[in-house]
């Protein structure tokens, strides 16, 4: 494992020899400056990319400062939860489990309906979306129970009915808000942590089994009829231009017509003259394109890329299970939020609603975005053996 | 990967501590399904960056075009029409620039200052323009088309966000002029009636416009400032209209028109020999630089559009017919019956007693009984057959929109009264147009000319791209009978005839004076008193070079001030007098030689079986789509060579002069190579 081995053996460390004053100085000199400076840097492009995509709007230039302060203040809020050891997290992720899925369930019914979905939860005058932290929450709890009920040779199906289980009850909820992006980051995420945990040949035969029996059905029974029209306009934008396919077509024109280098930083016309659907939050990728073209959408998913490679070196020099298991999944779950948000501004996956982590404007996102930085942090600080 | 609390707990189990330390370096499963999931994620990475590449760098041009076409704007500036030319090349339409003022409130500092000297200026309200000008909006026209010096005393001003741009205006230099023929165009010059209207395509060129970017809820930025793209010239038209002719004969209806206090007057001028319109005119009119304020019934072409029943001004063409059939000949007599003969359970009478009348005095003294008489030998079928192979009851194919096929009813349905009503002119509904053409087949030798009143049609280029030529649609009298009814006709004029007052000095006239019975529309019968006074005639009647009809509709005063020979034959008279002086003096009406027949197809007319008469005979495009030959046919090689290199036509050309044949002909599909074989002929 070349380039994921660290020096993680305490015996040989210079650190070994060390006596730190306390348990912050201790924190401060772990503290995994490659996995900060990737996010500090894709914060630094997201917060001025969203400047641009919000030009256009008047009504929503204040959103720019908003994201700006909302930003310092989670980095504060971020303090204490790096310095609590995760193993706190662990031990209190059931706990975080059913108070998500309770929000969850609140939000289905007390939830604010904006665009014909109930996603926000107001609980003493704040508001936020229950449906982001129950994808740490779900991680979390993953990783304790895979953790805690290690199997050589992977598992089966049967011992994957519990935690299956533990995925589908806040999917169900989630689904039926309905948010069908976020359901289908759980999903993503327990299978990413499946095969990471490992699976049984059998199980898998029978999970490919199960998704191709599942998925007729969930077409012709589950989805609405705005989200199959979404699913194919991806296939052909041209079955529906005017509504599904305006946006995924919008959005195709300005990253096409930003070519190699771009049209320069806030000179993006489709976004300036407010053809794109969504641009600040769903659609902050296809600004990025249209202003600074190829160049500026392979450096993005470069810096993506490398913070998620990043987390899996976490996970792969954890010292422990659970540490382990949580860094796959919270990189997992960065991952397929790029993916699917990525996916979608390129016209590749269905128009559902996923954001673009320290890109898309929203506080929950934000805050849920950084936690998951956090939690790798925490965890990559807590690799060596002797502390 | 290390789970072990530490190293040191295996120390002891020497075995187990080596497989410890293999299986690091060979790696955990953990380390082996990272490294596997990390693939995973490359491949999915991979594919979005393949994606970006697709969209910015292979398919960028058609994400370019599409994001230029969402954003660009047209505010259009008016079109830059071409020219409508007279025979002679004189312009009856032209288009020529003025500055527009238009007002960028966006950068207007002081707009109350702006709007106060742009007022005084411009002759405008100010209040209305201080708020034109106060508002956040990028573009606004403050005055389109102004005077030249109105537009110099803005540009001495030198107000900032206040821009002038050249806008094409529509001018009509000889006032009411041709205005029936011309029609009028709209306040962005668009075509809206007469041949600005059917030739708007070829007239209009390319609408300019302003640029700059729109939003995707419609609203125009111009963050540059205002850009223009100026309107392209279009096409032009000549036309087979005489200036001069023209000009003689609207100023002999507004004598007739002041003189009769009739509805309407209306005239034309035909070349009999070719088909060409050399004047068409009615009164009252209008004129077309205010054409779309004029009343509709003043706007209509009733030339063409309207049909009346024509009356006497039918004989001849039944007497023709007559004595192409050898039914009778031009000395034959036939008792008028003193005047008055009983039809069915209808009495016809004669306007005098006549006795025994020759088939020439029937015509010249306009006997209704005796055309009758003729009528009845002939049969229903028959003269059905001859109105309508002179043309009657069919659209001539005239280039003026919206013209009228008259009403010629099935002659089986023709009882006795019917077929002497329609052999006098009542009964049959004609078009003005329908009329003179039909003369001039009367006239010239035989043959049905098609109408015609645009000669070319140029691109902005000045390639020709449509040609009109004469068009001989039948032969539908010998020559001699032509020559014979010619002669009745040139009677009529003459001493002892109903149309003396159509004669001129130096010059016979061989015409007829019709007046027919208006139809009470209210109570669906013949009117006790009011007329529609017709004449028609040619001149000079040995060798016609005019053809002509006035009609007169619905004169007032006494009775006898009703008839055609009254109240539409001096018209004429004055007309034709200065149009033949005119001629004589060197203006040109007879069309190319040499002679027609070589040029184009003559379709004769099958006299025993009277033939079903083409009704419309459209030239062919000379500018066809991809797939389809153009029409060739009657260009020089020049005109050849610039449309087949215009279309990406391969030629092969044959001989020398007029192109005469065509391989694939018009309107059939080319071959692959695109190749087309024309055949020239020095004598057309």
């Amino acid at each position: 494992m070349g380039i994921f081995q660290r020096n993680n053996s305490s015996f040989y460390s210079p650190f070994a020899e060390r006596r730190f004053q306390s348990r912050v100085e201790r924190r401060m000199v772990r503290f995994d400056w490659t996995i900060a400076v990737l996010v500090l840097v894709l914060m630094g492009i997201g917060i001025m990319n969203l400047y641009s995509a919000v030009a256009g709007y008047p009504e929503r230039q204040v959103l720019f400062s908003a994201q700006m302060r909302w930003f310092v203040a989670c980095m504060i809020l971020m303090v204490p939860i790096y310095l609590i050891n995760y193993h706190f997290y662990e031990a209190t992720a059931p706990w975080a489990y059913a108070m998500t899925s309770v929000f969850l369930l609140l939000t289905l019914f007390f939830g604010r309906v904006l665009h014909g979905s109930s996603r926000w939860l107001n609980i003493g005058g704040f508001s936020f979306q229950p449906s982001e932290f129950s994808k740490i929450a779900l991680v979390l709890i993953l990783a304790r129970y895979f953790a805690a009920n290690p199997k050589h040779g992977g598992y089966t199906l049967r011992e994957l009915k519990f935690p299956l289980t533990l995925m589908l009850v806040p999917t169900a909820l989630i689904f039926f808000e309905p948010d069908l992006g976020t359901a289908l980051i759980h999903v993503l995420i327990f299978l990413s942590i499946a095969v990471f945990v490992g699976l049984d040949k059998k199980t898998v035969a029978a999970v490919v089994g199960f998704v191709l029996l599942i998925a007729p059905i969930g077409w012709f029974f589950l989805l609405k009829d705005y989200q199959k029209s979404r699913i194919l306009t991806v296939i052909d934008p041209s079955v529906d231009p005017q509504g599904a396919g305006y946006q995924i077509t919008q959005s195709a024109v300005a990253i096409g017509s930003g070519k190699f280098f771009g049209k320069g930083y806030l000179q993006g016309t489709q976004t300036k003259l407010r053809f794109l659907p969504e641009q600040h939050t769903d659609f902050v990728f296809s600004v990025l394109s249209e202003e600074w073209g190829l160049i500026g959408a392979v450096l993005v998913l470069a810096l993506f890329f490398l913070l998620i490679a990043w987390g899996l070196s976490v996970a792969s020099n954890s010292k422990d299970r659970f540490g382990s298991i949580a860094a796959f999944g919270l990189a997992a779950m960065l991952f397929w939020h790029v993916i699917i948000n990525i996916g979608m501004a390129l016209g590749l996956m269905p128009v559902v609603g996923v954001i673009l982590p320290f890109f898309s404007y929203g506080r929950t996102a934000v805050f849920s975005m950084l936690c998951v930085v956090t939690l790798l942090l925490n965890i990559s600080s807590r690799r060596y053996i002797f502390e | 990967m290390n789970f072990d609390p530490s190293g040191k707990t295996s120390m002891w189990r020497k075995k187990n501590n080596r497989r410890r330390i293999a299986a690091r370096t060979a790696r955990s499963p953990f380390e082996v399904r990272t490294l596997f999931v990390l693939g995973g994620f490359v491949l999915l990475m991979l594919v979005l960056l393949g994606r970006a590449f697709q969209l910015q760098i292979l398919d960028h041009e058609r994400w370019t075009k599409l994001a230029k076409q969402i954003q660009g704007k047209e505010e259009l500036l008016t079109l830059r029409r071409g020219p409508i030319l007279d025979r002679n090349g004189e312009a009856l339409a032209f288009s020529f620039d003025l500055d527009s003022i238009y007002a960028e409130p966006k950068r207007i500092e002081d707009p109350a200052a702006t709007a106060a000297a742009l007022a005084k200026a411009l002759g405008l309200p100010e209040d209305k323009l201080r708020e034109k000008l106060s508002t956040d909006r990028w573009f606004a026209w403050v005055k389109r088309r102004v005077p030249p010096e109105e537009s110099a005393r803005v540009d001495g001003l030198g107000l900032t966000g206040v821009g002038r741009v050249k806008e094409s205006s529509r001018r009509y230099p000889n006032g009411e002029l041709a205005a029936n023929i011309l029609g009028f165009v709209g306040m962005d010059a668009e075509g809206l009636e007469g041949l600005e209207f059917k030739y708007d395509d070829a007239l209009r060129g390319e609408a300019g416009h302003l640029y700059g970017e729109r939003d995707a809820y419609g609203n125009m930025f111009f963050p540059d400032g205002v850009k223009f793209v100026n309107s392209t010239m279009g096409g032009s038209l000549r036309l087979t209209i005489d200036t001069k002719i023209q000009y003689f004969l609207e100023q002999a209806l507004d004598e007739g028109y002041a003189a009769t206090h009739a509805k309407r007057v209306l005239g034309i001028v035909m070349d009999p020999n070719t088909g060409e319109i050399l004047a068409l005119a009615q009164r009252p009119s209008f004129a077309p630089e205010n054409g779309p304020k004029a009343p509709s019934d003043v706007r209509l072409n009733h030339t063409v559009t309207t049909v009346f029943e024509p009356g006497s001004t039918m004989k001849p063409f039944v007497i023709a017919g007559a004595l192409e059939d050898r039914l009778v000949r031009p000395n034959d007599t036939i008792f008028c019956e003193n005047g008055s003969m009983a039809v069915g359970s209808h009495i016809v009478h004669d306007a005098h007693h006549y006795g025994q009348l020759t088939v020439s005095q029937v015509v010249s003294k306009s006997s209704n009984i005796g055309t009758a008489k003729i009528a009845f030998q002939m049969g229903g079928e028959r003269l059905h057959d001859w109105l309508s192979s002179f043309g009657m009851g069919h659209r001539t194919g005239i280039e003026i929109p919206g013209e009228s096929p008259g009403i010629l009813t099935d002659a089986g349905d023709w009882r006795k009264i019917h077929i002497s009503n329609v052999a006098f002119g009542q009964g049959i509904a004609v078009s003005p147009l329908q009329m003179v053409s039909g003369l001039s087949a009367l006239v010239n030798g035989g043959k049905l000319m098609r109408p015609y009143v645009v000669a070319e049609v140029r691109d902005s280029g000045g390639i020709v791209v449509e040609r009109h030529n004469p068009q001989i649609l039948r032969q539908v009298i010998a020559k001699e009978t032509s020559w014979e009814i010619t002669k009745m006709m040139a009677d009529v004029t003459k001493e002892g005839g109903t149309g003396t007052r159509a004669a001129l000095a130096g010059y016979t006239v061989a015409g007829k004076t019709g007046t027919a019975q208006k139809v009470d529309t209210v109570r669906k019968i013949y009117h006790p008193t009011a007329r529609i006074a017709s004449f028609m005639g040619a001149v000079p009647a040995e060798k016609p070079r005019i053809a002509s009809i006035i009609v007169v509709d619905d004169p007032q005063g006494p009775q006898y001030m009703k008839y055609g020979g009254v109240a539409a034959a001096p018209i004429f008279r004055q007309m034709a007098s200065r149009t033949m002086n005119y001629l004589d003096a060197g203006g040109t009406t007879t069309g190319p030689e040499p002679s027609l027949e070589k040029i184009l197809k003559v379709a004769m007319a099958e006299r025993t079986d009277a033939p079903e008469p083409a009704a419309v005979i459209e030239v062919a495009p000379r500018v066809t789509g991809e797939e389809v030959a153009p029409n060739l046919v009657g260009l020089t090689i020049r005109d050849v060579v610039q449309l087949a290199g215009r279309q990406n036509l391969r030629l092969s050309m044959i001989g020398t002069g007029i192109a005469v044949r065509q391989e694939p002909s018009p309107g059939h599909a080319l071959g692959e190579d695109r190749k087309i074989r024309v055949t020239f002929d020095p004598n057309g």
